[in-house]
């Protein structure tokens, strides 16, 4: 289905901004709710970079790809 | 700084004889003194070794880093590193448990999972992210 969908959480705990996670197809974006709105955005950003780059279909280690998502957001 | 004040300062600051080095890191005392005399330099090999003893970079034993490591944690050395672009780790988590859950999330085929999360971000918090998406069962380690 390809929705995109974010929403902001108070669960998630402390050394975690935000993640993304798939969903038969869609994508659920989280993001602590206690952010500012610029670290907010900045987290928004760094998901959405990863569904942009199919990071979610590559074979590429996970910390590889937080290695290179993070140089680039 | 030279790599020869380099080794003889790490050596007397841990109080150490070039005999006691030498035999910690498998070489010959007369080595350890040509070293700090500055005339000869250690193989490739054998700086890896004094890097590996003193938990030092190679760089540093090179003289080209002045952060002085015996404040640093080898985690905090390994942030400065990355900051700087000198690691050659492409391992965003610092935490080795914590490479395994994210790695074992981001390829499970029921929800894959990539997070923004700070690298020292600890397993425990991980699995319980596992854990709140229902991923990781009670007993499941």
């Amino acid at each position: 289905m390809d929705r995109v969908i974010v929403r902001k959480v108070s669960c998630l705990p402390g050394g975690i901004k935000g993640l993304t996670f798939t969903d038969e197809g869609d994508y659920i974006i989280l993001i602590r709710d206690d952010l500012s709105r610029e670290d907010a955005m900045r987290v928004y950003l760094h998901e959405m970079s990863h569904i942009q780059n199919y990071d979610f279909e590559s074979p590429e280690e996970a910390g590889r790809i937080e290695a290179r998502t993070h140089r680039n957001t | 700084m030279e790599f020869k004040d380099r080794i003889y300062n790490l050596r007397t600051e841990r109080k150490m004889t070039q005999e006691q080095l030498a035999s910690a890191i498998h070489t010959s005392r007369s080595a350890v003194a040509s070293w700090e005399q500055g005339k000869r330099r250690p193989t490739y090999e054998m700086m890896e070794a004094l890097s590996d003893y003193f938990n030092v970079s190679i760089q540093y034993l090179n003289g080209k880093d002045d952060v002085t490591p015996a404040l640093l944690s080898d985690e905090e050395r390994k942030i400065i590193e990355r900051y700087r672009g000198n690691s050659d780790d492409e391992q965003y988590y610092l935490d080795k448990k914590t490479q395994q859950y994210t790695e074992f999330l981001s390829k499970n085929p029921g929800h894959r999972v990539l997070f923004d999360a700070s690298m020292k971000v600890s397993a425990k918090d991980v699995k319980k992210v596992a854990k709140m998406l229902g991923i990781f069962g009670d007993d499941n380690g």
